[in-house]
């Protein structure tokens, strides 16, 4: 008889054995159980002030886009379940309302979802959370960065130098993340 | 998938499966091959023997904390209270522990004064303590600002053996026989971490709503022989062939005294696997010390790219914790057993002349009593066990012990074994937990040896 053969026989023998003395058990709730963890991911913060929005010359420049690829792996992304919260916080001391787009893309730069935040002028501490639905959080699976896009509104006495104006912007991101996937 | 899903069983039975010292049921008992392995001093009493390869088995699992019961409990309660139930009452003291060891080769030879034996068995140690922080975390998330996860303290330790071994016995006077036998180890899988340390917590941020602090961490994650990058290679042969001649080697020791202190009184005494294996080839280990604290990606809209941002979290992570993989070579030391046996005969089966035939098979007492201590160190954790027995032989082909032990893992566990003889086979077993099979899922340990030898 093969190795193989006997190795199978003792352990299918064994196991036959030592099956009969386990009771009162079901092992398929535990296969069929669903688990969710909660996690918090700080997520990106900027501090701006009236320089940030002037150019070179001194003119006003008020759309600022930045990106970065998220620090959240993808092992756990594949793993998120609704429901998902972007929480803000904001101050800004600007004398006008700012607007602030958050947009998740996947690894090709495409779109996948975004959130608005529309922050009043002169605000501190200003909270904002926002959800995404069920079928946002499915494509949120496949982000790969975070590209963060401010729109600070026109309006008048123009930005100068000498100003002393800031925008502080922090988030994180809540959500859960479910097993099995 | 379907993998997967076998492990997971596995690991949800580990509690039930899991069992591993030395065990007082075949330790210097009666005519088995198997109690020379045990204490190479001891006469089994047979001119030769060769072991049923693959048949002979041992092994012994056993948890300080939970039974597969409290888990999967056939209620009403849904099985994810269970686990968090469960997770609750367990400390980071809680420990898991497994051994299993078979013979694939052994045999054994008298001649003149001294029996030889040797062959070739596999082993596999397990131990780990409780994970309690990586635990909670897993349940309770990590959104609880101020709440600290920890590993401090956690050693965790799992490796498969080869091992080739080559014994001595022989009397050094008419009542005390001593034993040697030398041990090379091939190590086929091994991965340890010992002492860990390190706390994850969530805080308020500064410049972030929240932070992510990784305090006094501190791991060395060694391992050997797991970096097996062709699947298709895992086939029964290919691990035969890695268990005989893995490359990574190691020297091993066990010594052994009996003594037949009077004629009612006998003693015996052995330390096991006073040893080491050199880990050499496959090597990966995982090492980090120091802390780290992030609050997200700080954004300067000055032209930074995307990969960047990344790039400069995960390059502080690794200056901040140190961390870094490494092919680096160790030493491992085997878990080693130090066992005490001590037999007061109440019945013998004749008078026979102790003083000067303290070993030939027929001395063996009809009925007798007796004690057993062991202690068990394994990554530097203390096993301890005390056992006592009582046994008696029916004719000469029929021995029967019960035992009683107390350990770490449970206070009173009885236990028996039984040698049969059956023409020129010789039949063992031994449970360590009877009790348990009435139903394995509520017990927290159990050992079960197993054995058939050919003899002559």
């Amino acid at each position: 008889m093969k190795l193989t053969k006997i190795i199978v026989v003792t352990l299918s023998i064994t196991t036959l054995l030592l099956s009969s003395c386990v009771k009162d058990i079901d092992t398929a709730q535990a296969e069929n159980a669903a688990y969710t963890t909660p996690l918090i991911m700080p997520l990106v913060y900027v501090q701006l002030n009236q320089s940030d929005f002037l150019d070179t010359t001194g003119t006003e420049d008020l759309y600022r886009v930045d990106e970065t690829d998220l620090i959240i792996d993808s092992s756990i992304l594949s793993s998120i379940k609704p429901t998902v919260t972007l929480k803000t916080k904001t101050t800004n001391t600007f004398a006008r309302n700012m607007y602030c787009e958050l947009i998740f893309v996947d690894a090709y730069g495409t779109d996948l979802v975004n959130k608005v935040v529309v922050i009043p002028a002169n605000v501190t501490n200003f909270t904002a959370d926002l959800s995404f639905s069920a079928a946002e959080v499915v494509l949120m699976k496949q982000m790969s960065r975070v590209r963060t896009e401010l729109f600070l509104n026109t309006g008048t006495p123009l930005l100068q130098p000498t100003d002393s104006y800031v925008f502080n912007f922090q988030s994180a991101l809540y959500f859960n993340v479910g097993y099995p996937n | 998938m379907k993998l997967n899903r076998t492990i997971f069983r596995l690991f949800l039975l580990f509690p039930i499966l899991a069992v591993a010292q030395s065990s007082v049921g075949i330790y210097n008992f009666d005519h088995i091959p198997q109690a020379a392995i045990l204490n190479p001093a001891y006469d089994y009493g047979q001119k030769m023997h060769i072991t049923a390869p693959l048949l002979s088995q041992s092994m012994f699992v056993g948890n300080s904390g939970l039974t597969a019961f409290d888990l999967l409990a056939d209620n009403a309660v849904p099985f994810t209270d269970k686990l968090k139930a469960t997770a609750n009452q367990m400390s980071p003291d809680d420990f898991f522990i497994g051994q299993q060891r078979m013979d694939i080769i052994y045999a054994g030879i008298k001649k003149g004064d001294k029996q030889y034996t040797f062959g070739f068995y596999q082993e596999t140690d397990l131990f780990s303590n409780y994970p309690k922080g990586l635990a909670d975390l897993f349940l309770q998330g990590n959104t609880q600002v101020g709440a600290q996860y920890s590993v401090d303290g956690f050693s965790t330790q799992a490796n498969v053996v080869g091992v080739y071994h080559f014994g001595i016995q022989q009397r050094y006077d008419s009542k005390t026989s001593l034993g040697f036998r030398a041990k090379i180890y091939s190590g086929l899988i091994d991965a340890r971490a010992k002492n860990s340390s390190g706390t994850l917590t969530t805080v308020q941020g500064q410049n972030n709503l929240y932070g992510l602090k990784i305090d006094n961490l501190d791991f060395n994650i060694q391992t050997s022989g797991l970096n097996i990058h062709n699947e298709e290679e895992i086939s029964t042969g290919y691990l035969l062939k890695k268990l005989f001649f893995s490359g990574n080697y190691g020297l091993g020791l066990d010594l052994g005294i009996t003594k037949q202190i009077n004629p009612d009184l006998y003693f015996a005494s052995s330390v096991n696997d006073i040893g080491f294996i050199y880990y050499a080839k496959g090597t990966t280990n995982f090492v980090a010390n120091g802390s780290y604290y992030t609050e997200g990606i700080d954004l300067n809209y000055d032209g930074t790219t995307a990969q960047e941002y990344w790039s400069t979290v995960e390059d502080n992570f690794y200056k901040s914790t140190n961390y870094r993989e490494t092919q680096d070579k160790y030493f491992t030391l085997r878990p080693i057993q130090w066992s005490n046996f001590l037999r007061y005969t109440l019945v013998r089966d004749r008078l026979a002349d102790c003083s000067t035939k303290p070993f030939e098979k027929d001395d063996i007492p009809k009925t007798s009593v007796g004690a057993y201590t062991n202690l068990y160190v394994y990554n530097g954790k203390f096993f301890p066990s005390g056992s006592i027995f009582y046994e008696n032989r029916l004719g000469k082909a029929v021995s029967l012990r019960a035992h009683l032990t107390a350990d770490k893992i449970a206070l009173t566990t009885v236990g028996a074994a039984a040698y049969v003889k059956l023409w020129k086979f010789n039949i063992f077993g031994n449970i360590d937990n009877a009790f348990a099979l009435g139903n394995l899922a509520k017990t927290k340990r159990i050992g079960l040896q197993l054995g058939i030898n050919y003899v002559n």
